[in-house]
């Protein structure tokens, strides 16, 4: 028999077997999810800091909090008592706690522009060993829109069906980020994170805003929505995307190790202390 | 240690002289004669290497080299020449010698069952009378008895049974050697670099078992020759084809099938191996229920392929190619299909060319590549379609010398030259009105030059000292642009250079140094220290090897890693070399690591080099092993205690934490058993400490949000991992004495045999009407997998 020949008796009977496997190939990809008891009880307690500090002497809030056990059912708790100052180079304002772990300036103040403002904690009881944080942060420049618009969404998918677009000369001659918050007949729209607008200025850099397209929601006819434009720094805009995505992001194994946000709050404290230039501007949805 | 100091004292090792030299008579040295020659294979005249060759009436002898050569000197006489080989019948042999001789001693195989012989490329004391520690050598007919995930035989999976070699996942053909990290092995087939070599995001290794004569792994000690990863080298090599007879390897299985050929084009003279493997998962899809899976489109396929010719005794060419590929296409929806294709190549050509009894060469020549493509395929008014692109590519000569000094020195000396290009990434819209822009990682070219000298020194009868020095010269090379970053890691500006020109240079010594002491027939102790350096790294922050891993050159901004590895072993055999166990003990320091900042952005940015963050590793480890070898009960169990840490002053607080790739307890128990000529089982199980992982400890709020507040890096880890697989192979025999060249065998594998959900990732879901408790969900990859291959063998 040639070489050949066998050949082919094998390819023939190779393919008789390939028959029995395939029978048999009902391939397993037994790939599954269940729950684990994971032990979890890290003594790992920190202090979390929102504040802002604003150009407009009624927005100031300074909220503290402190971290949660992960897999515990209650709410973050807030922390009382501490003592809050926030200065400048020349003043110095204390914050009064209006309620549980919310302070405010006691005497109002307006926060200025290129001006760098002092956070100072202290706290009543020490978290993870320590009693004071510190954080400092510089007010941007601020954005003056001419006008905003409020147009129908022709091609509209969802619900969001109004857009809201801003007109107005960009400053430029550096890189300026801007928060935008959304407020429909009195009513915000924008409380957490994720429904906040957010864009730095490299396509407008310096140029005037043509229109730009920046919020977008469900509206109806005679709204009057107010748009606060916020100037924040380059740090702050990182720490919110950051943590919008560690806040949304579920990790996995072909992505790098997770790790915390990193604000800018001394002493080992979650969260940020931003200082940001406010503006707003107003308009009526017409169709 | 400067570099001075070391080219002095290595030279000053090169020039003592030997005990052989000091008491050598010049008079009787001109009276012996030379007997030299080649041990072979008698069917294929595959050389034979570490062959025993011993001449009764001296009571001494030598053992051939790689190339299966050896040399003697012996007054002129009448000898008996006993020549033993691991899995072939004792020959011998008298010999007059009157003159310089050479003779080939050609060993008949001991069993007529070719798939029952295991050809062992070691001398079988070889564990306790090489100088070389810390390394393993397995062949693949050895690979192919163990238990194998879907039936998949893989070279890459056994070698993560052996000690010292973590497995970097479930599945996984990705592996840490001795505590470092994924992209630190160099793996080489038949002299090429290998870039990427897995299947499947990793489930299957690219190399195709019928195809691979053996492998080769230094966990450690690297001979002097061998440079460019700071923690393994991976040494494989494709089999020759056999010179005299054809033959044909195949087999059927759950993923894949598979055919290799061998044989002669002319006989003794010239030989073949042709192999190819392909997957058919999708050739069920148009099967499957759900209609929009029909058109899809995975598989995977290898080709291997060597050519060996042998003009004279003093000249053989061996030419070794191998191209595979990964292709999935999806398309859901009558979207436009999303592609994607993976691929490795890789050709050496190697002309081994016999000066001398005493002087040996090899030249070679070798390129290989890894490339990736993928995107949406343009079609019109599609403004999604785009094309992202990558590659890496590598040209090499090389020119290795072994000088048989005298017989207490064996010198290695060569050089090397290569050019790389990289191509990290480039991605475009398709049409017109694509919404995707160009992206474009600068490409960048870099040129590598080593030269190297080693001796093999017998120092006295019992003392053998392997020494050598390895110098490099790494060069970036235009045209490039290279980002200029501050100390905070922000981009300043950046450079553009032109075509040909060498902008950056780095180069060092890597001594690398073993010494052998035996301390009877059966016992010995081992220390080595090797310095090695890498001035490739690969851009991944995962665990687990994916497809779009890409190799960076060292740069201005990213100096050379470089490590310091000592280690020291007691070996000892029992039995007449029936048992060998051995215990090793590595400590290795090593410098200029990468890691990547949090929350990095990897893939596609061209200031990639700003998310990357330098620190330093440090592992060591004890690793225990016990191997049989012979016989009809094979197998070994293996133990490593170690760890692995890094120190980055950028991560973790600048405090130390562990690698990705510690594992405390590592347990690998692998068994063959033939009962007869029938049926054979196997098994094995492995056991290890849980990854390392970093996990959320609290929950914080910002923003009306809630976020996870992390541990410490890596302070956790995954629940323990172990598995127990099985495997029962039925051999069948034709009665027919026509076919009694034809055998064939049926394989049943189970993987995962007791079903345990071993964890793959953890991640945590909101428990439904809580508005703030999570639980831990872990997800598995396999439970329970039988699978059944048909494998025949056909001559």
């Amino acid at each position: 028999m040639s070489f050949l020949e066998r050949l082919k008796q094998i390819i023939n009977r190779s393919i008789k077997s390939l028959s029995g496997i395939i029978i048999i190939t009902v391939v397993l990809f037994t790939g599954c999810e269940e729950k684990i008891d994971l032990n979890l009880n890290e003594n790992n307690e920190r202090l979390v800091v929102e504040g802002s500090i604003t150009n407009q002497d009624t927005l100031h809030k300074i909220v503290l909090s402190k971290t949660a056990d992960y897999l515990s059912a209650e709410q973050t708790p807030r922390v009382s008592g501490a003592i809050v100052k926030v200065s400048d180079n020349q003043n110095t304002y204390t914050f009064k706690e209006k309620s549980k772990g919310i302070y405010i300036p006691e005497n109002s103040f307006a926060g200025e522009n290129g001006k760098t403002y002092n956070l100072t904690i202290d706290l009543k009881e020490s978290i993870n060993d320590k009693t004071t944080y510190t954080a400092q942060e510089t007010m941007p420049q601020s954005l003056y829109l001419d006008s905003v618009t409020a147009e129908p969404l022709d091609d509209n998918i969802g619900k969001d069906d109004v857009q809201i677009k801003a007109w107005g000369q960009e400053p430029g001659g550096q890189e300026n980020y801007y928060v935008w918050d959304l407020e429909v007949n009195g009513e915000s729209l924008t409380d957490t994170l994720d429904q906040k607008s957010f864009t730095d200025d490299e396509l407008v850099d310096g140029s005037y805003i043509p229109g730009l397209p920046i919020l977008f929601y469900d509206g109806e006819v005679n709204d009057t929505i107010k748009v606060y434009t916020q100037s924040i720094t380059a740090a702050y805009y990182d720490f919110l995307l950051a943590f919008i995505r560690e806040a949304s992001s579920g990790g996995g194994g072909f992505s790098g190790p997770p790790a915390n946000v990193e604000g800018n709050i001394s002493g080992g404290a979650l969260g940020y202390f931003s200082v940001k230039a406010v503006t707003t501007n107003q308009t009526i949805y017409r169709k | 240690m400067s570099k001075n100091q070391v080219i002095k004292i290595f030279i000053l090792l090169l020039l003592l002289p030997t005990p052989s030299d000091l008491l050598a008579d010049n008079t009787t040295q001109q009276t012996k004669l030379k007997l030299s020659g080649h041990v072979r294979d008698a069917q294929s005249e595959d050389v034979l290497p570490f062959a025993s060759v011993y001449i009764k009436e001296l009571e001494r002898g030598t053992t051939t080299n790689k190339d299966g050569f050896f040399s003697l000197r012996l007054e002129p006489g009448t000898y008996t020449i006993i020549t033993t080989y691991i899995g072939y019948r004792e020959k011998t042999r008298q010999i007059t010698l009157k003159e310089d001789k050479k003779i080939n001693i050609d060993l008949q195989i001991q069993s007529q069952d070719l798939n029952e012989v295991v050809v062992s490329g070691e001398r079988r004391d070889a564990n306790v009378e090489s100088s070389q520690m810390s390394s393993f050598k397995l062949e693949s007919k050895t690979i192919s008895k163990i238990p194998a995930f879907m039936g998949e035989v893989d070279v890459l999976k056994t070698l993560q049974l052996l000690p010292g070699v973590q497995s970097s996942g479930e599945g996984s053909t990705g592996f840490s050697v001795r505590g470092g990290s994924r992209g630190q092995n160099l793996i080489l087939l038949d002299e090429a670099s290998v870039f990427n070599a897995s299947h499947l995001m990793g489930f299957f290794s690219i190399f195709n078992n019928d195809a691979i004569k053996s492998i080769k792994l230094y966990k450690g000690d690297i001979p002097a020759r061998y440079g460019g990863r700071l923690s393994s080298l991976v040494n494989i090599r494709q089999k020759d084809g056999n010179l005299k007879n054809f033959k044909v390897d195949g087999g059927i299985g759950t993923i894949s099938s598979r055919l290799a050929i061998q044989g002669p084009i002319k006989k003794d003279k010239t030989s073949f191996m042709l192999a190819g493997r392909r997957s058919y998962a999708d050739i069920f899809l148009p099967l499957a229920a759900n209609e929009n899976l029909h058109d899809n489109t995975l598989y995977f396929y290898d080709l291997n392929f060597k050519l060996r010719h042998i003009f004279d005794k003093n000249n053989r060419l061996y030419i070794s190619q191998y191209y595979g590929r990964d292709v999935v296409k999806v398309s859901a929806n009558n979207a436009a299909p999303f592609a994607m294709s993976w691929g490795n190549f890789t050709t050496s050509a190697r002309w081994n060319h016999i000066f001398s009894d005493k002087l040996y060469s090899n030249f070679t020549f070798v390129r290989s590549g890894y490339d990736y493509e993928l995107g949406i395929e343009e079609t019109p008014d599609n403004i999604t379609s785009f094309r992202w692109m990558s590659d890496i590519t590598e040209n090499k000569l090389k020119a290795d010398f072994v000088y048989q000094l005298n017989k207490d020195n064996t010198l290695r000396f060569g050089a090397s030259s290569s050019y790389n290009h990289f191509s990290p990434g480039n991605v475009e819209g398709l049409s017109d009105e694509s919404i995707f822009g160009e992206v474009n990682v600068p490409s960048s070219n870099a040129l590598k030059h080593s030269f190297y000298v080693s001796n093999e020194q017998e120092i006295a009868a019992l003392l053998t000292l392997d020494y050598g020095l390895r110098y490099s010269i790494f060069q970036n090379m235009g045209k490039a642009t290279v980002y200029n970053f501050d100390e905070s890691y922000n981009k300043v500006d950046s450079t553009t250079y032109d075509a040909n020109e060498i902008f950056n240079t780095y180069d060092g010594f890597e001594p690398r140094i073993s010494a052998k002491y035996e301390l009877n027939e059966n016992s010995s102790v081992k220390a080595s220290y090797s310095r090695t350096l890498q001035f490739l790294h690969l851009a991944s922050n995962a665990t687990i090897g994916t497809p779009l891993d890409v190799w960076l050159p060292s740069s201005p901004n990213i100096k050379p890693q470089y490590a310091n590895q000592f280690a020291i072993g007691y070996f000892r055999n029992f039995m007449d070399n029936l048992l060998e166990t051995s215990v090793e003990v590595y400590y290795k320091k090593m410098g200029n690591q990468i890691d990547f900042k949090d929350h990095a952005q990897i893939f596609l940015n061209p200031e990639i080099e700003g998310e990357m963050r330098f620190g330093e590793a440090e592992a060591y480890g004890a690793e225990f092993l016990i191997r049989k070898n012979i016989g009809d009960f094979t197998g070994w169990i293996s133990y490593t205690l170690a760890r692995a840490e890094r120190t980055f002053d950028a991560i973790n607080d600048g405090e130390p934490y562990l690698s990705p790739f510690d594992r405390t307890h590592d347990i690998s128990v692998v068994m063959n058993y033939d009962l007869n000529s029938r049926f054979s089982f196997g098994l094995n199980w492995v056991y290890s400490t849980g990854n390392p992982i970093t996990l959320p400890t609290g929950r914080w709020e910002y923003g009306n949000k809630i976020a996870p507040a992390y541990s410490e890096r890596n302070s956790y880890r995954m629940p323990d991992y172990h598995r127990l697989d099985f495997s029962v192979t039925y051999n069948s025999k034709n009665k027919d004495k026509e076919n009694k060249r034809f055998h064939s065998s049926w394989n049943l594998s189970v993987y995962n045999a007791y079903n345990r959900h071993n964890a793959f990732s953890i991640n945590f879901e909101e428990v439904k009407g809580s508005a703030y408790e999570r639980e831990a969900i872990k997800t598995y990859l396999f439970g329970i997998i039988p699978s059944i291959t048909y494998n025949f063998h056909f001559k």
